[in-house]
């Protein structure tokens, strides 16, 4: 099944072109990496596909509907900055997931919080940049969404801690959708990854799976990515 | 999911409300206590009867309590109000604007339901502040015969004309809850042309001025020449063109924002 059908889509900040005419399908089963430097417009990208932003130009259909408030119970979003209210207890952020998203399992979220390390009784505000990371991954990851982005997931989070977020994401992985995750941190993600599409000034430079990637070019996403972007 | 959102935003407003709230009271006890136990005098219960009394004698610590206690009041009564305002414009622009629009809800149920709530701390404010200032009059003027009957009158009136209270609350809810969506209409109009408050807030100022002065000119207008009907309802002047009027800009001005959060708004 199809789960992202996207193409030709042009995005412009006043004058600044951020994305010209780039296109990404993603089938249900898949992690897929949309990678890139800063400003080569993944966040953009993922704003679009979430309904924050709206594309200039280009048609967005996920699950075959075009992105609108109908899409937003379709799609789970991490996105790459705070996103709670301080006065949240992590208790409070379920309550409000639980209570506007029809595919939020609350026992997944139990889990995973459990595996993070967190406490129901925490305070948001309380606590700090990777903690704040892991408990929105696992708000996002405890949706049975058909699909879910994770804008940076890893940034700002300790080399441990980004094992524990790898595993989360495996962990939480539902097979009938598919996951799309934007990082800068190639070594760390590429062994979750399935296919990847390298970003750069709005354009896709390379597409494709990462097994052939890498096996044609006998090197690791890693170094791809430092190939692509070198100069 | 139009309550669900309700009892959402009713926890984020206590949430925000309460240690303000909280503060306030305790500040308008500690001022009620200091002016009693410390400024007071008998002669000091005439202020507040009918004919004023004699102010000449009273002293300076007295009227500045009582000054800083009845801006505080004035204050909270308004809070509330402004308070709405900056959190819409923070709801649709700021860091958490992200789960506020990406929650699978249509947009004028999440603006419904933020001018009910708006609706309800109001209420509770300015309630506040009418019970703080009933309270300083009250205790300052010794539970002076005149004031006590003055009240029981106004609560018995009430009691007594139920028609009449509950129409007239209705109509003044019904005009707040007016003022809320065209406000949110213009905030939300702002944001659809930029984030940033350097542009978004003269825009949305701008929007507002003009929409309050073609909304007034053309309810004189459809008040003075088409009518349709005119009525008196319980000694009020109205007519019919006039109050559709009003209907017309709530739902225009709601479904107007539902629109813009839909279609326009980016983050």
């Amino acid at each position: 099944m199809r789960i992202l059908e996207s193409g030709g889509i042009y995005k412009n900040y006043f004058k600044k072109r951020v994305l010209a005419g780039i296109g990404i399908n993603i089938e249900s089963g898949k992690i897929v990496g949309l990678l890139g430097p800063n400003g080569s417009g993944k966040t953009t990208f993922l704003k679009l596909l979430t309904g924050l932003a709206r594309p200039n130009a280009g048609s967005i259909r996920i699950c075959g509907t075009e992105v609108g408030y109908r899409t937003k119970e379709l799609v789970s979003y991490l996105p790459d900055s705070d996103f709670l209210y301080p006065w949240m207890k992590v208790k409070d952020a379920k309550k409000v997931y639980s209570s506007f998203f029809n595919d939020f399992k609350s026992e997944k979220f139990d889990e995973l919080i459990e595996f993070m390390k967190l406490d129901n009784d925490m305070d948001v505000k309380a606590l700090s940049r990777g903690m704040k990371e892991k408990l929105g991954l696992s708000l996002t990851l405890a949706r049975d969404a058909k699909l879910t982005i994770l804008d940076e997931p890893l940034n700002g989070v300790d080399p441990i801690a980004r094992e524990q977020i790898l595993g989360a994401i495996l962990k939480g992985f539902n097979y009938e959708g598919s996951i799309l995750i934007t990082s800068q941190l190639v070594n760390e993600v590429e062994r979750i990854l399935d296919e990847v599409y390298l970003l750069k000034d709005g354009k896709i430079e390379l597409s494709g799976d990462a097994e052939e990637i890498r096996n044609i070019r006998n090197m690791t996403l890693d170094e791809v990515y430092r190939e692509v972007f070198a100069c | 999911m139009l309550i669900k959102l309700v009892k959402y935003e009713l926890e984020k407003k206590w949430k925000t409300l309460r240690y303000a709230l909280l503060g306030y009271l305790l500040l308008q006890l500690l001022l009620l206590c200091l002016t009693r136990s410390l400024f007071w005098t008998g002669d000091y219960a005439k202020i507040f009867t009918q004919n004023g009394g004699d102010l000449e004698g009273i002293g300076v610590p007295f009227v500045l309590t009582m000054l800083l206690y009845f801006g505080l009041a004035v204050f909270i009564g308004l809070f509330s109000f402004f308070e709405a305002i900056y959190r819409f414009g923070r709801d649709l622009s700021g860091k958490q604007a992200v789960l506020e629009l990406t929650l699978p809800i249509i947009s004028w149920k999440k603006v419904m339901s933020k001018i009910i709530v708006n609706l309800c701390s109001n209420i509770v404010c300015i309630g506040l502040s009418i019970f703080s200032i009933a309270m300083f009059i009250l205790i300052n003027s010794d539970f002076e015969k005149d004031i006590v009957n003055g009240i029981l009158n106004c609560i018995t009136q009430i009691v007594q004309s139920p028609v009449r209270a509950i129409l007239a609350t209705v109509y003044i809810m019904f005009c707040f809850a007016s003022i809320y969506a065209v406000v949110f209409c213009c905030i939300a109009f702002s944001k659809s042309i930029s984030n940033k408050s350097k542009i978004s807030i003269p825009v949305g100022l701008a929007s507002l001025a003009c929409f309050i002065v073609i909304c007034a000119y053309i309810d004189t207008l459809l008040t003075e020449r088409f009518p349709i009907i005119n009525y008196s309802l319980l000694g009020e002047k109205g007519s019919l063109s006039s109050n559709m009027m009003s209907i017309i800009i709530f739902w225009g001005a709601l479904f107007g924002t539902s629109r813009l959060m839909e279609n326009k708004i980016e983050n």
